[in-house]
């Protein structure tokens, strides 16, 4: 498939048409996704007229920008003005935004199209795309397998040629562990460094927005458009990226950091195979390799539940059903209304986080969870900083296990929670952390991990293993 | 401390959520919180002593715009995704 920086500068040039490219999506798309279950929904009439006006330009002389005619797939937690935004939930699922994202007008005023809204755990709560009330996401690369959570509709789409980009968020893991479950890219940025605005909250010190792409370039095109102050979140950084131009797959001047509380105990053998191949293949291409210490690593899940319950239990506590959202009948008092539209509509997961939360940040117990966690986070992030004097960047699987079956771990939530062992130390920390594929076709993919804003420095290390395998 | 949380446990933190919870579904949610608060606790053996809690995580402190006013939404976009009547939201019932 071509890749998305390739097509935007042959629609630029008058080479293809905008138009007839989206058409062959669109009927990809409509071959395909019964199969995959990868959308909630299509987007295809607004999406042919807007490739129309994007050939309408390119005739006047207008550049239509840097995604000139590249369709792209929105995660459905993501705002899309007049488009359905379910976030995977019964509760939202006749929700209309009446705004855009900020990352969604970023994309439409570079030219791109936003071909559909994908498939999600919901409220992007998940690690197998199996709590979506719109059903379950097959794996493109491994039918009846997970594809991965909770952004495993953006992944499914890119994997199964619906579109070469897609946007997820990333929570704790939510837009590595799918691109790493389906052979595929997935960048998870800086805290901050893109705007939250229409994002609907899951966890709001993590979450973050970031790209699901077939190849390296295409990550760091996408992270060109969507990165970058916007004054409507009040946590983005000023932030101006340009690593699409200034990409080089020259990592001889690179240290990269391994650390053994990453490998060995809880992963499988055929991961950690893998991913020391590359690190091999890394050294090979010119790396120093170098050992770090991150000992905190291994209370980072707990510590990433506690937080992020913590702030879903209040973030969610705005569904009520009122202003927006499902709801049954208002004919009885306050406290019943809202209980019944908030006890109708979630599902077990949601329901579970949700007490989980409450129960964490109640009187009695604040310390004990939720501070104790925040601590503990402090801590990580100060044997990050340590690392990072030493290294440019750390290595580590993405996820402990390739694929795993449908259903396989359905009733076990603690089990699945366990699975995003190896991708919350980022989040906690804040760190962009890019996973892509160990192999040509391999569903098992590593991490490369950077300092806060270092995104250019990663996507060089990714497009130097991406290019020599 | 007392160990675990029991039924009566769930049902009162449900209530603060605003969430009902058939009542055959406590006995398994009980079960699954107790497994995961358990895990929770792993957290107890972590030396924090040197450090404070991390909130401000990109390093962002008081960050402040300035209060003008600016284009808003229409009545009409607002109105749109809730029942209402004649540009109010219908509630639920104030009394019992």
């Amino acid at each position: 498939m071509m890749q998305a920086w390739k097509t935007a500068e042959l629609v630029k040039n008058g080479d293809i048409s905008a138009k007839e490219n989206i058409l062959r999506y669109i009927d990809i798309i409509k071959k395909k996704d019964e199969d995959f279950n990868a959308f909630i929904t299509l987007n295809n009439g607004q999406a042919v007229n807007r490739a129309k006006q994007i050939d309408e330009m390119v005739s006047e002389g207008i550049d239509p920008g840097k995604l000139a005619g590249v369709p792209v797939v929105i995660k459905d937690n993501i705002s899309t003005k007049g488009m359905r935004t379910t976030c995977g939930s019964k509760m939202l699922k006749d929700y209309k935004p009446v705004f855009n994202a900020h990352v969604v007008k970023r994309i439409i005023e570079e030219g791109g199209i936003v071909i559909g809204k994908s498939n999600c755990d919901e409220f992007a709560m998940g690690s197998s795309n199996e709590t979506s009330y719109f059903g379950v996401v097959n794996n493109p690369e491994k039918p009846n397998f997970v594809p991965g959570g909770s952004s495993g509709g953006s992944a499914a789409a890119v994997a199964y040629g619906a579109s070469p980009v897609a946007l997820g968020s990333d929570t704790g893991g939510s837009i590595r562990c799918p691109a790493a479950f389906c052979g595929l890219v997935g960048l998870k940025p800086t805290y901050g460094a893109v705007s939250r605005y229409g994002l609907i909250s899951h966890a709001s010190s993590l979450d973050q927005i970031g790209p699901i792409t077939n190849k390296v370039k295409d990550a760091a095109l996408m992270f060109d458009v969507i990165s970058g102050k916007d004054d409507k979140d009040q946590t983005s950084i000023e932030y101006t990226s340009n690593s699409l131009e200034n990409i080089k797959s020259d990592i001889s001047n690179i240290t990269l950091g391994v650390a053994a509380e990453f490998f060995g105990k809880g992963i499988d053998n055929r991961v950690e195979n893998k991913v020391k191949n590359s690190i091999s293949l890394l050294e090979d291409l010119g790396s120093n390799i170098e050992k770090v210490k991150i000992p905190t690593a291994e209370y980072s899940l707990p510590a990433y539940y506690v937080i992020s319950t913590g702030e879903a239990s209040s973030n969610l506590a705005r569904f009520d059903g009122i202003r927006y959202g499902y709801s049954e009948e208002i004919n009885k008092n306050w406290k019943s209304v809202f209980s019944e539209n908030r006890g109708n509509s979630f599902g077990d997961e949601v329901i579970r986080r949700i007490i989980l939360g409450t129960f964490a940040l109640s009187a009695g117990f604040y310390g004990k969870y939720y501070k104790k966690a925040m601590e503990v986070r402090s801590k990580l992030i100060d044997e990050f900083n340590q690392a990072f004097n030493k290294v440019d960047a750390i290595i580590l699987p993405t996820m402990p296990y390739p694929p795993f079956k449908i259903g396989e771990k359905k009733d076990d939530p603690l089990a699945l929670y366990k699975s995003d062992m190896l991708t919350v130390p980022m989040s906690l920390a804040g760190l962009p952390s890019i996973s892509i594929p160990c192999d040509k076709n391999s569903l098992i993919g590593m991490q490369i991990t950077g300092k806060m804003k270092e995104e250019e420095k990663i996507l060089n290390i990714a497009l130097a293993h991406e290019e020599a395998l | 401390m007392k160990k675990g949380i029991n039924k009566s446990d769930v049902e009162k933190i449900a209530s603060l959520a605003k969430i009902n919870i058939e009542d055959k579904k406590l006995d398994k949610l009980k079960t699954q919180l107790n497994d995961i608060l358990e895990y929770f606790s792993k957290l107890d053996e972590v030396d924090t002593e040197d450090y404070g809690p991390k909130f401000d995580i990109s390093e962002l402190s008081n960050v402040f715009r300035k209060d003008r006013i600016k284009e808003s939404l229409t009545i009409d976009e607002v109105m749109e995704g809730g029942k209402n009547k004649d540009n109010y939201f219908k509630s639920p019932r104030v009394e019992k």
